[in-house]
């Protein structure tokens, strides 16, 4: 047991460490610092953004470099969070509660040099955690047939869609609109064409890079145009004077991080929760048992360090379902296993029997990427800084010849360019109107799943659908997916209550 | 009408309109032997389903409707839709820049020198970065009409 775990490190070593892979884990990074530190574009968007590229290298390459977009990403936004009081991503939400304060203080490189170690400790734990569980969790999976996966994806999409969302109904349509975009093109089992009108370019359905850059890059740039019109940045408050904490205040901070990697951790591998929701968990989790609560608020250390390792080790177990079931529990995941299928693997329980280089390059790279974070991004946190002085009106077109190309250039179709057009706009009324965007790419890239394993169910079934509840395991599945929607629209409901009774105060 | 009524009423027609079609194109089978076309049917039902329940609770308390930017959705529409009209006519270049300077239109207060200094720093650096760097066959100029 230990000697095959030595063996697998050994070739996720020998495989981080190939200079290919060095680089790509290097240019994630700071690719993902830099997308942090730019408000209003997301790990989400860019990683949309760059998934045709990553098309040209081989699967282990183009998961490092998105895997580094991510975590870098979340480590970006921190910059921000703490120095201009904007959280980069929403997962630094939380963080501008004390770190902008701390900055306010003049303290704001502490509060900097806190985030970077609190993330480099997170993203390390979390990191153990997924070499630990991955294994069993697909062991787990190995003997799920059609129903228990069925129950499996319905779990997956509906805690996706309903948690940390206001509305679970419109999630819920968002996922069905994904799945219905995903029907397009051959079916598989008989061969009839669906919704392909005629034409030739639709046969093998519509990519993900039309709807990922439709969905999240062309709606996300016409909301930035409008939020860029009235924002002004100030510059003020960036001193470097002093970086490390006191002793003191290193002694106070190791508690904090290490219940947040926990939290974090676990959030991760749930679907429908990730790095933002572990964050603000954590955050509140501190402020009820730390010994320092009454100072959060206005500068506490802990209110820096808890979030920031919170969402650094649920950004690194979130690939746990991912690689170990097939099945993510986030639109960034979901990219990353459209990238992983584009590559020709097939994802699923026997991954890591079948790609140990991929899965365990993957992790140790993990652990480069936090040290290149570590290293690099406090030197050089004056340039990312400076960054945020580049106009959107530079960024917008830019963004969108890159979108038009990368859409373009994945099957040379013009009509996956006029594809992002069309589901670029229905993006932005979509969300104008209310609706999560998430859940469109989640339902498109498990839907051709969900139907492939409810037909397969019914047809050894015979059309049976007590199937679902016979078997113990898909039945659990299934109660728990109900008890969810329940609360959701349970707590939903409440909410809209408290808002029609203070409206009518 | 409101915010939520309006959109559900969309989510119905959509969900109609997709399971209908699913519906007349496609054989059904039965559910022991699903053809291609119940799946679609189901989901479009479900999504008229979800309409319904977004729409009819919202009637007579709903929010108001968002206000859009028609500049910006106009701008950023028709500037991609100019790169899919031209990417297979003209090539690159043109493409490219057209694009950019569509795009550059949906902010308010740009000045043309600044715009065309962008729009050539952009086909620039695209050539570099797809054609050089990335080796993506891509006409750089060409006319067909």
């Amino acid at each position: 047991m230990l000697a095959e775990f030595g063996a697998n490190l050994a070739i996720g070593f020998h495989t981080a460490f190939s200079l290919v892979n060095l680089g790509f884990v290097t240019l994630g990074v700071l690719v993902g610092i830099f997308i942090g530190v730019l408000p209003g574009i997301g790990a989400v968007t860019a990683i949309a953004l760059l998934l045709p590229l990553t098309f040209q290298l081989d699967a282990t390459s183009a998961l490092i470099l998105l895997a580094g977009i991510w975590y870098g990403s979340t480590f970006g936004g921190s910059i921000t969070a703490i120095l201009l009081n904007i959280p980069g991503t929403t997962s630094n939400a939380v963080t501008c509660i004390d770190g902008n304060a701390m900055t306010r203080q003049g303290r704001g490189a502490v509060a900097l040099f806190t985030a970077v170690l609190s993330s480099f400790v997170g993203g390390s734990i979390g990191i153990v955690v997924i070499m630990l569980f991955t294994a069993p969790i697909a062991k787990l999976a190995l003997d799920f047939s059609s129903v228990e996966y069925f129950a499996l994806i319905v779990l997956g999409l509906v805690a996706a869609s309903s948690i940390s969302t206001t509305s679970v109904v419109k999630g819920l349509a968002m996922v069905v609109v994904g799945v219905m975009i995903g029907v397009v093109g051959t079916d598989l089992y008989s061969g009839a064409l669906r919704f392909t009108f005629g034409s030739m370019d639709l046969l093998d359905g519509i990519t993900l890079v039309s709807v990922s850059m439709g969905v999240f890059g062309v709606s996300e740039v016409i909301v930035t145009i409008q939020d860029a019109e009235n924002r002004k940045l100030s510059r003020d408050g960036i001193s470097f004077r002093a970086m490390i904490p006191a002793r003191g205040e290193m002694r106070r901070i190791w508690a904090p991080i290490l219940r947040a990697s926990g939290i974090g951790s676990i959030l991760g591998t749930l679907p429908g929760t990730g790095p933002a929701v572990a964050a603000f968990m954590a955050y509140a989790v501190e402020t009820r048992v730390s010994r320092n609560r009454d100072a959060f608020g206005n500068g506490a250390i802990e209110g820096v360090a808890a979030p920031e390792s919170a969402n650094n080790s649920a950004d690194m177990t979130a690939f746990i379902p991912t690689l170990a079931l097939g099945i993510p529990g986030s639109a960034t995941m979901a990219l990353m296993l459209g990238a992983l299928i584009v590559n020709g693997i097939a994802p699923g329980p026997m991954l890591m029997t079948n790609e140990p280089e991929l899965f365990w390059g993957l992790v140790v790279s993990f652990w480069i990427g936090n040290l290149i974070l570590l290293l690099l991004a406090i030197p050089l946190i004056g340039v990312w800084i400076r960054l945020l002085a580049v106009p959107f009106h530079i960024l917008l077109p830019a963004i969108l010849v890159f979108v038009c190309i990368g859409a373009y250039s994945v099957s040379g179709s013009a009509l996956d360019v006029w594809l992002v057009a069309g589901l670029g706009a229905m993006g932005y009324f979509a969300r104008s109107f209310g609706f999560p965007l998430a859940p469109v790419i989640l339902g498109f890239v498990l839907g051709p799943m969900l139907e492939e394993h409810f037909r397969r169910a019914m047809l050894v079934s015979r059309g049976n659908f007590a199937v679902f509840v016979q078997s113990p395991v898909s039945a659990v599945l299934l109660a728990i997916t109900a008890a969810l929607l329940v609360y959701g629209l349970w707590s939903g409901h409440k909410e809209r209550r408290r808002r029609l009774t203070r409206a009518e105060a | 009408m409101g915010r939520d009524v309006v959109a559900g009423a969309a989510l119905i027609a959509v969900g109609a309109l997709y399971a209908g079609y699913a519906a007349w194109d496609l054989p059904l089978g039965s559910l022991r032997r699903m053809g291609p076309g119940l799946f679609p049917v189901g989901l479009g039902a479900l999504l008229a389903l979800f309409g319904a329940c977004i729409a009819v609770p919202a009637i007579g308390r709903d929010a108001a409707l968002p206000t859009m930017n028609a500049r910006a959705i106009a701008a950023v529409m028709a500037s991609v839709a100019a790169f899919a009209l031209l990417i297979q006519r003209v090539g690159l270049v043109p493409s490219v820049i057209v694009t950019a300077a569509i795009a550059s239109t949906a902010m308010p207060g740009r000045r043309v020198l600044p715009v065309a200094l962008l729009c050539g720093a952009l086909a620039v650096l695209t050539w570099v970065v797809f054609v050089l760097i990335l080796h993506i066959s891509l006409p750089l100029f060409r006319w067909r009409f």
